[in-house]
Protein backbone atom coordinates (compact mmCIF):
# COMPACT_ATOMS: atom_id res chain seq x y z
CA UNK A 1 0.00 0.00 0.00
CA UNK A 2 1.27 3.45 -0.77
CA UNK A 3 0.98 6.09 1.87
CA UNK A 4 -0.19 8.36 -0.93
CA UNK A 5 -3.74 7.32 -1.39
CA UNK A 6 -5.71 9.28 -3.94
CA UNK A 7 -6.75 12.75 -2.89
CA UNK A 8 -5.43 12.48 0.61
CA UNK A 9 -4.94 15.81 2.36
CA UNK A 10 -1.34 17.00 2.07
CA UNK A 11 -0.46 19.81 4.46
CA UNK A 12 1.33 22.30 2.23
CA UNK A 13 0.73 25.99 2.71
CA UNK A 14 -0.39 27.43 -0.62
CA UNK A 15 -3.02 29.95 -1.58
CA UNK A 16 -5.42 27.11 -2.42
CA UNK A 17 -4.81 25.49 0.96
CA UNK A 18 -5.58 28.72 2.77
CA UNK A 19 -8.90 29.33 1.04
CA UNK A 20 -12.05 28.84 3.07
CA UNK A 21 -13.40 25.30 2.48
CA UNK A 22 -16.81 26.82 1.71
CA UNK A 23 -15.22 28.78 -1.11
CA UNK A 24 -13.59 25.65 -2.45
CA UNK A 25 -16.79 23.62 -2.39
CA UNK A 26 -18.72 26.39 -4.13
CA UNK A 27 -15.95 26.78 -6.70
CA UNK A 28 -15.98 23.02 -7.32
CA UNK A 29 -19.74 23.09 -7.95
CA UNK A 30 -19.37 26.09 -10.28
CA UNK A 31 -16.60 24.39 -12.24
CA UNK A 32 -18.68 21.21 -12.50
CA UNK A 33 -21.53 23.21 -13.98
CA UNK A 34 -19.14 24.86 -16.43
CA UNK A 35 -17.66 21.49 -17.40
CA UNK A 36 -21.00 19.83 -18.08
CA UNK A 37 -22.64 22.70 -19.96
CA UNK A 38 -23.38 21.51 -23.50
CA UNK A 39 -21.94 23.68 -26.25
CA UNK A 40 -23.23 24.31 -29.73
CA UNK A 41 -20.54 22.40 -31.62
CA UNK A 42 -17.66 20.04 -30.94
CA UNK A 43 -15.15 22.76 -31.71
CA UNK A 44 -16.72 25.10 -29.17
CA UNK A 45 -16.99 22.31 -26.63
CA UNK A 46 -13.30 21.50 -26.85
CA UNK A 47 -12.41 25.19 -26.77
CA UNK A 48 -14.35 25.75 -23.51
CA UNK A 49 -13.05 22.55 -21.96
CA UNK A 50 -9.54 23.43 -23.07
CA UNK A 51 -9.80 26.71 -21.18
CA UNK A 52 -11.06 24.86 -18.11
CA UNK A 53 -8.22 22.38 -18.49
CA UNK A 54 -5.71 25.22 -18.39
CA UNK A 55 -7.32 26.49 -15.17
CA UNK A 56 -7.33 22.96 -13.75
CA UNK A 57 -3.66 22.41 -14.57
CA UNK A 58 -2.77 25.77 -13.05
CA UNK A 59 -4.65 25.00 -9.82
CA UNK A 60 -3.31 21.46 -9.74
CA UNK A 61 0.33 22.45 -10.03
CA UNK A 62 -0.17 25.52 -7.84
CA UNK A 63 -1.39 23.35 -4.96
CA UNK A 64 1.77 21.25 -5.41
CA UNK A 65 0.06 18.01 -6.36
CA UNK A 66 1.91 15.14 -7.97
CA UNK A 67 1.25 14.36 -11.63
CA UNK A 68 1.64 10.68 -10.78
CA UNK A 69 -1.53 10.73 -8.69
CA UNK A 70 -3.53 12.15 -11.58
CA UNK A 71 -2.08 9.72 -14.12
CA UNK A 72 -2.89 6.81 -11.87
CA UNK A 73 -6.51 7.86 -11.46
CA UNK A 74 -6.84 8.36 -15.23
CA UNK A 75 -5.31 4.96 -15.94
CA UNK A 76 -7.77 3.35 -13.54
CA UNK A 77 -10.57 4.60 -15.84
CA UNK A 78 -9.31 2.75 -18.93
CA UNK A 79 -12.07 0.17 -18.89
CA UNK A 80 -14.77 2.81 -18.69
CA UNK A 81 -13.17 4.71 -21.57
CA UNK A 82 -13.14 1.58 -23.72
CA UNK A 83 -16.74 0.82 -22.82
CA UNK A 84 -17.83 4.36 -23.68
CA UNK A 85 -16.05 4.18 -27.01
CA UNK A 86 -17.80 0.94 -27.93
CA UNK A 87 -21.20 2.31 -26.94
CA UNK A 88 -20.62 5.49 -28.96
CA UNK A 89 -19.39 3.52 -31.97
CA UNK A 90 -22.64 1.59 -32.15
CA UNK A 91 -24.88 4.55 -31.46
CA UNK A 92 -26.92 5.23 -34.61
CA UNK A 93 -26.29 8.71 -36.01
CA UNK A 94 -27.86 10.93 -38.62
CA UNK A 95 -25.74 10.15 -41.70
CA UNK A 96 -26.43 13.52 -43.31
CA UNK A 97 -24.78 15.56 -40.53
CA UNK A 98 -22.16 13.06 -39.37
CA UNK A 99 -18.76 12.26 -40.81
CA UNK A 100 -18.05 8.66 -41.73
CA UNK A 101 -14.71 7.35 -40.46
CA UNK A 102 -14.77 3.72 -41.61
CA UNK A 103 -17.03 0.74 -41.87
CA UNK A 104 -16.56 -2.22 -39.55
CA UNK A 105 -18.44 -5.45 -40.40
CA UNK A 106 -21.19 -3.43 -41.97
CA UNK A 107 -21.46 -1.01 -39.08
CA UNK A 108 -20.84 2.58 -40.04
CA UNK A 109 -18.48 4.20 -37.56
CA UNK A 110 -18.52 7.99 -37.52
CA UNK A 111 -15.81 10.37 -36.38
CA UNK A 112 -18.39 11.76 -33.96
CA UNK A 113 -18.13 8.57 -31.89
CA UNK A 114 -14.48 9.33 -31.12
CA UNK A 115 -15.21 12.99 -30.48
CA UNK A 116 -18.04 12.12 -28.08
CA UNK A 117 -15.77 9.72 -26.19
CA UNK A 118 -12.94 12.23 -26.08
CA UNK A 119 -15.32 14.87 -24.75
CA UNK A 120 -16.63 12.64 -21.97
CA UNK A 121 -13.13 11.50 -21.03
CA UNK A 122 -11.90 15.08 -20.94
CA UNK A 123 -14.82 16.03 -18.71
CA UNK A 124 -14.09 13.12 -16.38
CA UNK A 125 -10.42 14.09 -16.17
CA UNK A 126 -11.38 17.68 -15.38
CA UNK A 127 -13.79 16.49 -12.71
CA UNK A 128 -11.15 14.25 -11.16
CA UNK A 129 -8.60 17.07 -11.19
CA UNK A 130 -10.86 19.57 -9.45
CA UNK A 131 -11.99 17.02 -6.87
CA UNK A 132 -8.39 15.99 -6.21
CA UNK A 133 -7.42 19.62 -5.67
CA UNK A 134 -10.31 20.04 -3.24
CA UNK A 135 -9.59 16.96 -1.14
CA UNK A 136 -5.81 17.33 -1.21
CA UNK A 137 -5.85 20.93 -0.06
CA UNK A 138 -8.62 20.75 2.53
CA UNK A 139 -8.61 19.00 5.85
CA UNK A 140 -11.47 16.46 5.92
CA UNK A 141 -12.90 18.02 9.05
CA UNK A 142 -12.91 21.46 7.43
CA UNK A 143 -14.81 19.93 4.54
CA UNK A 144 -17.52 18.60 6.81
CA UNK A 145 -17.75 21.92 8.62
CA UNK A 146 -18.25 23.60 5.28
CA UNK A 147 -20.87 21.04 4.23
CA UNK A 148 -22.69 21.53 7.49
CA UNK A 149 -22.67 25.27 6.85
CA UNK A 150 -24.25 24.74 3.46
CA UNK A 151 -26.90 22.53 5.05
CA UNK A 152 -27.95 25.10 7.67
CA UNK A 153 -30.98 26.29 5.65
CA UNK A 154 -32.38 22.77 5.90
CA UNK A 155 -32.53 23.09 9.66
CA UNK A 156 -35.70 25.12 9.13
CA UNK A 157 -37.48 22.06 7.77
CA UNK A 158 -36.17 19.92 10.63
CA UNK A 159 -33.24 18.27 8.89
CA UNK A 160 -30.75 17.13 11.58
CA UNK A 161 -27.72 18.85 10.06
CA UNK A 162 -25.54 18.31 13.08
CA UNK A 163 -26.11 14.55 13.16
CA UNK A 164 -25.50 14.41 9.44
CA UNK A 165 -22.26 16.38 9.78
CA UNK A 166 -21.14 14.21 12.69
CA UNK A 167 -21.72 11.05 10.67
CA UNK A 168 -19.83 12.50 7.77
CA UNK A 169 -16.89 13.68 9.84
CA UNK A 170 -16.66 10.32 11.60
CA UNK A 171 -16.67 8.54 8.27
CA UNK A 172 -13.95 10.82 6.94
CA UNK A 173 -11.99 10.63 10.15
CA UNK A 174 -11.84 6.85 9.91
CA UNK A 175 -10.66 6.60 6.31
CA UNK A 176 -6.95 6.90 7.24
CA UNK A 177 -7.46 4.59 10.21
CA UNK A 178 -9.05 1.96 8.01
CA UNK A 179 -6.32 2.43 5.42
CA UNK A 180 -3.79 1.71 8.17
CA UNK A 181 -5.80 -1.40 9.07
CA UNK A 182 -5.74 -2.50 5.44
CA UNK A 183 -1.99 -2.05 5.37
CA UNK A 184 -1.48 -3.94 8.60
CA UNK A 185 -3.78 -6.84 7.71
CA UNK A 186 -2.28 -7.13 4.23
CA UNK A 187 1.19 -7.30 5.71
CA UNK A 188 0.15 -9.91 8.24
CA UNK A 189 -1.54 -12.06 5.59
CA UNK A 190 1.33 -11.58 3.15
CA UNK A 191 3.69 -13.04 5.71
CA UNK A 192 1.28 -15.98 5.94
CA UNK A 193 1.88 -16.57 2.26
CA UNK A 194 -1.01 -14.66 0.67
CA UNK A 195 -0.16 -13.00 -2.63
CA UNK A 196 -2.37 -10.00 -3.37
CA UNK A 197 -0.66 -9.12 -6.63
CA UNK A 198 -0.25 -12.29 -8.63
CA UNK A 199 -2.30 -15.39 -9.22
CA UNK A 200 -5.53 -16.38 -10.92
CA UNK A 201 -8.80 -14.53 -10.43
CA UNK A 202 -10.04 -17.15 -7.95
CA UNK A 203 -6.89 -17.02 -5.84
CA UNK A 204 -7.13 -13.23 -5.90
CA UNK A 205 -10.71 -13.36 -4.66
CA UNK A 206 -9.65 -15.79 -1.94
CA UNK A 207 -6.84 -13.42 -1.00
CA UNK A 208 -9.33 -10.56 -0.75
CA UNK A 209 -11.46 -12.57 1.68
CA UNK A 210 -8.46 -12.82 4.00
CA UNK A 211 -8.34 -9.03 3.98
CA UNK A 212 -12.01 -8.12 4.05
CA UNK A 213 -13.18 -10.37 6.89
CA UNK A 214 -10.65 -9.06 9.44
CA UNK A 215 -11.23 -5.53 8.18
CA UNK A 216 -14.96 -5.76 8.85
CA UNK A 217 -14.39 -7.36 12.25
CA UNK A 218 -11.97 -4.55 13.16
CA UNK A 219 -14.32 -1.86 11.92
CA UNK A 220 -17.32 -3.19 13.82
CA UNK A 221 -15.29 -3.49 17.01
CA UNK A 222 -13.97 0.00 16.53
CA UNK A 223 -17.33 1.61 15.84
CA UNK A 224 -18.78 -0.11 18.88
CA UNK A 225 -15.96 1.21 21.02
CA UNK A 226 -16.34 4.68 19.57
CA UNK A 227 -20.08 4.71 20.27
CA UNK A 228 -19.44 3.65 23.86
CA UNK A 229 -16.72 6.26 24.30
CA UNK A 230 -18.98 8.99 22.96
CA UNK A 231 -21.88 7.94 25.13
CA UNK A 232 -19.78 7.67 28.26
CA UNK A 233 -18.71 11.25 27.69
CA UNK A 234 -22.34 12.29 27.53
CA UNK A 235 -22.73 12.81 23.81
CA UNK A 236 -26.20 13.92 22.92
CA UNK A 237 -26.88 14.00 19.18
CA UNK A 238 -29.51 16.68 19.62
CA UNK A 239 -27.53 18.84 22.02
CA UNK A 240 -26.50 22.36 21.13
CA UNK A 241 -22.77 22.70 20.80
CA UNK A 242 -20.13 25.28 20.17
CA UNK A 243 -17.24 24.81 17.79
CA UNK A 244 -13.54 24.55 18.29
CA UNK A 245 -12.71 25.67 14.77
CA UNK A 246 -14.38 28.60 13.09
CA UNK A 247 -14.47 29.00 9.35
CA UNK A 248 -13.41 32.43 8.19
CA UNK A 249 -14.20 34.06 4.89
CA UNK A 250 -11.52 36.48 3.68
CA UNK A 251 -11.21 38.93 0.84
CA UNK A 252 -9.26 36.31 -1.15
CA UNK A 253 -12.24 33.98 -0.82
CA UNK A 254 -14.56 36.66 -2.13
CA UNK A 255 -12.30 37.23 -5.12
CA UNK A 256 -12.04 33.48 -5.80
CA UNK A 257 -15.82 33.06 -5.62
CA UNK A 258 -16.46 36.07 -7.86
CA UNK A 259 -13.91 34.92 -10.44
CA UNK A 260 -15.19 31.35 -10.65
CA UNK A 261 -18.78 32.62 -10.57
CA UNK A 262 -18.09 34.99 -13.45
CA UNK A 263 -16.35 32.25 -15.41
CA UNK A 264 -19.21 29.79 -14.88
CA UNK A 265 -21.74 32.45 -15.84
CA UNK A 266 -19.82 33.16 -19.04
CA UNK A 267 -19.73 29.48 -19.96
CA UNK A 268 -23.45 29.16 -19.23
CA UNK A 269 -24.25 32.23 -21.32
CA UNK A 270 -22.21 30.97 -24.23
CA UNK A 271 -23.94 27.60 -23.96
CA UNK A 272 -27.46 28.98 -23.77
CA UNK A 273 -27.17 31.40 -26.71
CA UNK A 274 -25.25 28.76 -28.67
CA UNK A 275 -22.43 31.20 -29.42
CA UNK A 276 -19.71 29.78 -31.62
CA UNK A 277 -16.87 31.76 -33.14
CA UNK A 278 -16.02 28.87 -35.46
CA UNK A 279 -19.32 29.05 -37.31
CA UNK A 280 -17.95 32.01 -39.20
CA UNK A 281 -14.90 29.99 -40.08
CA UNK A 282 -15.93 27.68 -42.93
CA UNK A 283 -13.84 24.60 -42.21
CA UNK A 284 -15.21 23.83 -38.78
CA UNK A 285 -18.73 24.99 -39.40
CA UNK A 286 -20.22 21.51 -39.68
CA UNK A 287 -18.51 20.06 -36.59
CA UNK B 1 23.29 -19.09 7.41
CA UNK B 2 23.11 -15.98 9.53
CA UNK B 3 20.85 -12.99 8.95
CA UNK B 4 22.78 -9.94 7.80
CA UNK B 5 21.80 -6.28 7.81
CA UNK B 6 24.25 -4.32 5.68
CA UNK B 7 24.11 -0.53 6.25
CA UNK B 8 20.34 -0.50 5.98
CA UNK B 9 18.51 2.80 5.74
CA UNK B 10 14.76 3.11 5.60
CA UNK B 11 12.66 6.21 4.99
CA UNK B 12 8.85 6.22 5.12
CA UNK B 13 6.97 8.25 2.47
CA UNK B 14 10.19 9.60 0.96
CA UNK B 15 9.82 12.88 -0.88
CA UNK B 16 6.53 13.90 0.72
CA UNK B 17 5.72 16.18 3.67
CA UNK B 18 5.15 13.00 5.73
CA UNK B 19 8.71 11.79 5.16
CA UNK B 20 10.34 10.22 8.19
CA UNK B 21 13.52 8.24 8.52
CA UNK B 22 13.06 5.02 10.48
CA UNK B 23 16.45 3.37 10.10
CA UNK B 24 19.75 5.22 9.74
CA UNK B 25 22.40 2.71 8.81
CA UNK B 26 21.91 -0.62 10.56
CA UNK B 27 24.66 -3.18 10.13
CA UNK B 28 24.60 -6.36 12.14
CA UNK B 29 24.67 -10.12 11.92
CA UNK B 30 22.25 -12.42 13.72
CA UNK B 31 23.51 -15.96 14.26
CA UNK B 32 21.14 -18.86 13.63
CA UNK B 33 19.61 -20.33 16.75
CA UNK B 34 20.06 -17.21 18.82
CA UNK B 35 17.37 -15.46 20.84
CA UNK B 36 17.73 -11.78 20.04
CA UNK B 37 15.74 -9.02 21.70
CA UNK B 38 15.21 -5.71 19.91
CA UNK B 39 14.34 -2.94 22.31
CA UNK B 40 13.98 0.81 22.12
CA UNK B 41 11.39 3.51 22.46
CA UNK B 42 8.34 3.84 20.21
CA UNK B 43 9.49 4.99 16.78
CA UNK B 44 13.08 3.84 17.21
CA UNK B 45 12.76 1.54 14.20
CA UNK B 46 12.21 -1.88 15.77
CA UNK B 47 9.13 -2.85 13.77
CA UNK B 48 10.68 -1.54 10.57
CA UNK B 49 13.69 -3.77 11.15
CA UNK B 50 11.39 -6.73 11.69
CA UNK B 51 9.38 -6.07 8.52
CA UNK B 52 12.51 -5.74 6.39
CA UNK B 53 13.34 -9.34 7.30
CA UNK B 54 10.22 -10.51 5.53
CA UNK B 55 10.58 -8.17 2.54
CA UNK B 56 7.29 -6.53 3.48
CA UNK B 57 9.34 -3.36 3.29
CA UNK B 58 12.24 -2.76 0.93
CA UNK B 59 15.23 -0.80 2.26
CA UNK B 60 15.81 2.71 0.95
CA UNK B 61 19.48 1.79 0.77
CA UNK B 62 21.57 -1.17 1.88
CA UNK B 63 20.40 -4.75 2.05
CA UNK B 64 19.07 -7.47 4.33
CA UNK B 65 20.18 -11.02 3.57
CA UNK B 66 18.49 -14.15 4.93
CA UNK B 67 20.09 -17.29 3.53
CA UNK B 68 19.81 -17.12 -0.26
CA UNK B 69 17.22 -14.34 -0.11
CA UNK B 70 18.34 -10.77 -0.63
CA UNK B 71 16.13 -7.80 0.20
CA UNK B 72 18.10 -4.97 -1.31
CA UNK B 73 17.52 -1.36 -2.32
CA UNK B 74 19.18 -2.39 -5.57
CA UNK B 75 16.53 -3.89 -7.82
CA UNK B 76 19.00 -6.12 -9.65
CA UNK B 77 20.20 -7.78 -6.47
CA UNK B 78 16.75 -8.20 -4.92
CA UNK B 79 15.38 -11.76 -4.89
CA UNK B 80 12.35 -12.32 -7.09
CA UNK B 81 10.59 -15.18 -5.37
CA UNK B 82 9.73 -13.98 -1.90
CA UNK B 83 7.37 -16.76 -0.94
CA UNK B 84 10.29 -18.91 0.16
CA UNK B 85 11.58 -16.08 2.33
CA UNK B 86 8.17 -15.68 3.93
CA UNK B 87 8.05 -19.35 4.74
CA UNK B 88 11.51 -19.16 6.26
CA UNK B 89 10.82 -16.05 8.32
CA UNK B 90 7.59 -16.19 10.31
CA UNK B 91 6.44 -12.76 11.39
CA UNK B 92 4.03 -12.34 14.29
CA UNK B 93 2.73 -8.79 14.24
CA UNK B 94 1.68 -6.69 17.17
CA UNK B 95 -1.89 -7.63 18.15
CA UNK B 96 -1.89 -10.52 15.66
CA UNK B 97 -5.48 -11.44 16.45
CA UNK B 98 -6.72 -9.19 13.61
CA UNK B 99 -5.32 -11.61 11.05
CA UNK B 100 -7.87 -14.30 11.98
CA UNK B 101 -10.62 -14.67 9.42
CA UNK B 102 -11.72 -18.27 8.91
CA UNK B 103 -14.62 -19.96 10.66
CA UNK B 104 -12.69 -22.49 12.71
CA UNK B 105 -9.43 -22.28 14.62
CA UNK B 106 -7.87 -25.26 12.84
CA UNK B 107 -8.67 -23.88 9.38
CA UNK B 108 -7.22 -20.52 10.28
CA UNK B 109 -4.02 -22.01 11.64
CA UNK B 110 -3.76 -24.30 8.60
CA UNK B 111 -4.11 -21.32 6.26
CA UNK B 112 -0.40 -20.44 6.31
CA UNK B 113 0.95 -23.95 5.61
CA UNK B 114 -1.63 -24.37 2.84
CA UNK B 115 -0.47 -21.15 1.18
CA UNK B 116 3.05 -22.51 1.22
CA UNK B 117 2.00 -25.61 -0.64
CA UNK B 118 1.07 -28.17 2.02
CA UNK B 119 -1.84 -30.48 1.20
CA UNK B 120 -5.09 -30.19 3.16
CA UNK B 121 -4.29 -33.11 5.45
CA UNK B 122 -0.70 -32.03 5.98
CA UNK B 123 -1.76 -28.49 6.77
CA UNK B 124 -4.40 -29.65 9.25
CA UNK B 125 -1.87 -31.97 10.86
CA UNK B 126 0.59 -29.10 11.26
CA UNK B 127 -2.21 -26.86 12.53
CA UNK B 128 -3.21 -29.36 15.23
CA UNK B 129 0.39 -29.65 16.37
CA UNK B 130 0.83 -25.89 16.51
CA UNK B 131 -2.42 -25.36 18.42
CA UNK B 132 -1.37 -27.91 21.02
CA UNK B 133 2.10 -26.39 21.16
CA UNK B 134 0.84 -22.93 22.11
CA UNK B 135 -1.03 -24.46 25.03
CA UNK B 136 -4.56 -24.82 23.72
CA UNK B 137 -6.26 -28.23 23.74
CA UNK B 138 -8.00 -30.24 21.04
CA UNK B 139 -11.40 -28.81 21.99
CA UNK B 140 -10.36 -25.56 20.28
CA UNK B 141 -9.90 -27.12 16.82
CA UNK B 142 -13.48 -26.71 15.73
CA UNK B 143 -14.31 -23.50 17.56
CA UNK B 144 -14.71 -20.13 15.90
CA UNK B 145 -11.69 -17.89 16.43
CA UNK B 146 -14.01 -14.92 16.90
CA UNK B 147 -15.64 -16.45 19.97
CA UNK B 148 -12.36 -16.79 21.91
CA UNK B 149 -10.95 -14.55 24.60
CA UNK B 150 -8.22 -12.04 23.78
CA UNK B 151 -5.42 -14.23 25.12
CA UNK B 152 -6.71 -17.31 23.29
CA UNK B 153 -6.99 -15.37 20.03
CA UNK B 154 -3.38 -14.30 20.46
CA UNK B 155 -2.34 -17.93 20.93
CA UNK B 156 -4.25 -19.00 17.83
CA UNK B 157 -2.61 -16.24 15.79
CA UNK B 158 0.84 -17.29 17.01
CA UNK B 159 -0.02 -20.91 16.23
CA UNK B 160 -0.90 -19.74 12.71
CA UNK B 161 2.71 -18.65 12.24
CA UNK B 162 4.25 -21.64 14.05
CA UNK B 163 2.36 -24.03 11.79
CA UNK B 164 4.40 -22.65 8.89
CA UNK B 165 7.48 -24.08 10.63
CA UNK B 166 9.67 -21.03 10.07
CA UNK B 167 13.44 -21.09 10.63
CA UNK B 168 13.30 -17.59 12.02
CA UNK B 169 10.45 -16.40 14.20
CA UNK B 170 10.05 -12.65 14.50
CA UNK B 171 7.73 -11.51 17.28
CA UNK B 172 6.60 -7.88 17.44
CA UNK B 173 5.47 -7.11 20.99
CA UNK B 174 3.91 -10.54 21.42
CA UNK B 175 2.97 -9.95 25.05
CA UNK B 176 1.36 -6.51 24.64
CA UNK B 177 -2.00 -6.49 26.37
CA UNK B 178 -1.57 -9.92 27.98
CA UNK B 179 -1.72 -10.44 31.73
CA UNK B 180 1.57 -11.31 33.51
CA UNK B 181 0.78 -15.01 33.65
CA UNK B 182 -0.07 -15.22 29.97
CA UNK B 183 3.12 -13.27 29.22
CA UNK B 184 5.19 -15.83 31.17
CA UNK B 185 3.48 -18.69 29.34
CA UNK B 186 4.19 -17.03 26.02
CA UNK B 187 7.81 -16.53 26.94
CA UNK B 188 8.16 -20.17 28.01
CA UNK B 189 6.75 -21.13 24.61
CA UNK B 190 9.24 -18.93 22.75
CA UNK B 191 12.12 -20.42 24.73
CA UNK B 192 10.91 -23.90 23.92
CA UNK B 193 10.77 -23.05 20.21
CA UNK B 194 14.22 -21.49 20.43
CA UNK B 195 15.58 -24.61 22.09
CA UNK B 196 14.54 -26.59 18.99
CA UNK B 197 16.88 -24.44 16.91
CA UNK B 198 14.56 -21.72 15.63
CA UNK B 199 16.11 -18.27 15.65
CA UNK B 200 13.94 -15.87 17.61
CA UNK B 201 13.87 -12.12 17.21
CA UNK B 202 11.75 -10.55 19.90
CA UNK B 203 10.67 -6.92 19.71
CA UNK B 204 9.58 -5.86 23.15
CA UNK B 205 9.28 -3.16 25.79
CA UNK B 206 9.13 -5.59 28.65
CA UNK B 207 12.69 -5.60 29.94
CA UNK B 208 11.94 -8.29 32.52
CA UNK B 209 10.96 -10.72 29.80
CA UNK B 210 13.88 -9.69 27.63
CA UNK B 211 16.43 -10.16 30.38
CA UNK B 212 14.98 -13.53 31.24
CA UNK B 213 15.00 -15.01 27.77
CA UNK B 214 17.27 -13.24 25.32
CA UNK B 215 20.84 -14.30 24.63
CA UNK B 216 21.58 -11.02 22.93
CA UNK B 217 20.06 -7.61 23.34
CA UNK B 218 20.07 -4.83 20.76
CA UNK B 219 19.00 -1.34 21.80
CA UNK B 220 17.79 0.95 19.02
CA UNK B 221 17.56 4.70 19.20
CA UNK B 222 16.63 6.97 16.28
CA UNK B 223 17.12 4.16 13.80
CA UNK B 224 20.63 3.31 14.99
CA UNK B 225 22.03 0.51 17.12
CA UNK B 226 23.22 2.13 20.34
CA UNK B 227 23.89 -0.97 22.45
CA UNK B 228 24.46 -4.53 21.39
CA UNK B 229 25.46 -7.29 23.74
CA UNK B 230 24.71 -9.75 26.47
CA UNK B 231 21.51 -8.76 28.33
CA UNK B 232 23.15 -8.77 31.75
CA UNK B 233 25.79 -6.28 30.54
CA UNK B 234 22.95 -3.80 30.46
CA UNK B 235 23.12 -3.51 34.20
CA UNK B 236 25.72 -0.77 33.69
CA UNK B 237 23.64 1.08 31.10
CA UNK B 238 21.17 3.78 32.01
CA UNK B 239 18.15 2.28 30.28
CA UNK B 240 15.87 5.16 31.22
CA UNK B 241 17.68 7.38 28.72
CA UNK B 242 16.25 5.09 26.01
CA UNK B 243 12.76 5.29 27.55
CA UNK B 244 13.16 1.72 28.81
CA UNK B 245 12.47 0.45 32.25
CA UNK B 246 15.22 -1.18 34.25
CA UNK B 247 14.41 -4.86 34.86
CA UNK B 248 12.93 -5.45 38.31
CA UNK B 249 15.69 -7.85 39.35
CA UNK B 250 18.32 -5.24 38.47
CA UNK B 251 16.52 -2.67 40.58
CA UNK B 252 16.55 -5.17 43.42
CA UNK B 253 20.30 -5.68 42.98
CA UNK B 254 20.73 -1.89 43.10
CA UNK B 255 18.79 -1.68 46.32
CA UNK B 256 20.82 -4.51 47.86
CA UNK B 257 24.00 -2.71 46.88
CA UNK B 258 22.81 0.47 48.61
CA UNK B 259 22.16 -1.57 51.70
CA UNK B 260 25.56 -3.19 51.66
CA UNK B 261 25.23 -6.41 49.69
CA UNK B 262 27.28 -6.40 46.51
CA UNK B 263 26.20 -8.90 43.84
CA UNK B 264 27.65 -9.52 40.40
CA UNK B 265 24.77 -8.98 37.94
CA UNK B 266 26.30 -11.12 35.20
CA UNK B 267 24.33 -14.27 36.03
CA UNK B 268 21.14 -12.66 37.24
CA UNK B 269 18.29 -13.13 34.81
CA UNK B 270 15.17 -13.71 36.85
CA UNK B 271 13.91 -14.08 40.41
CA UNK B 272 15.37 -17.57 40.77
CA UNK B 273 18.87 -16.68 39.65
CA UNK B 274 18.69 -13.59 41.87
CA UNK B 275 17.82 -15.77 44.86
CA UNK B 276 20.69 -18.07 44.00
CA UNK B 277 23.12 -15.16 43.77
CA UNK B 278 21.99 -13.83 47.15
CA UNK B 279 22.40 -17.27 48.68
CA UNK B 280 25.90 -17.63 47.28
CA UNK B 281 26.89 -14.16 48.46
CA UNK B 282 25.71 -14.96 51.97
CA UNK B 283 27.78 -18.13 52.20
Amino acid sequence: MTSFSMGRYIPYDTFVHRLDPRTKILALVLFMIAIFMGQATYAMSFLVEGVILVIAIALYSYSRMKVKVLLRSILSMWFMILFLLIVYMFTPRDASTSHLAFELWGVKVYWEAFLDTARIVLRLILMVMFSLVLTATTRPLDLTDALEWYLTPFKLIGFPTHIFAMMLSLALRFIPTIMDDVDRIMKAQTSRGVDYQKGSLISKIKAMVSLIVPLFVQSFVRSDELANAMESRGYDPNGKRTRYRKLSFHLSDLIAVLLTGAFAALVMYVSIVGFDPFLAWGGLATW
Amino acid sequence: MPITYDSVHFVYAAGSPFESAALNGISLVIEPGSFVALVGRTGSGKSTMAQLLNALLVPTSGEVVVDEFVNSADKKKRSRKLKGLRKKVGLVFQFPEYQLFLDTVEKDVAYGPKNFGASREEALEKAHQAILEVGLDASFFERSPFALSGGEKRKVAIAGILAMEPDVLVLDEPTAGLDPEASREALALFRKINAKGTTIILVSHDMDLVLEAATRLIVLENGKVVKDGDPSSLFEVDLTSYALEEPKVFRFVDLLKKNGLELSPSNIRDVESLAKAIKEAKQ
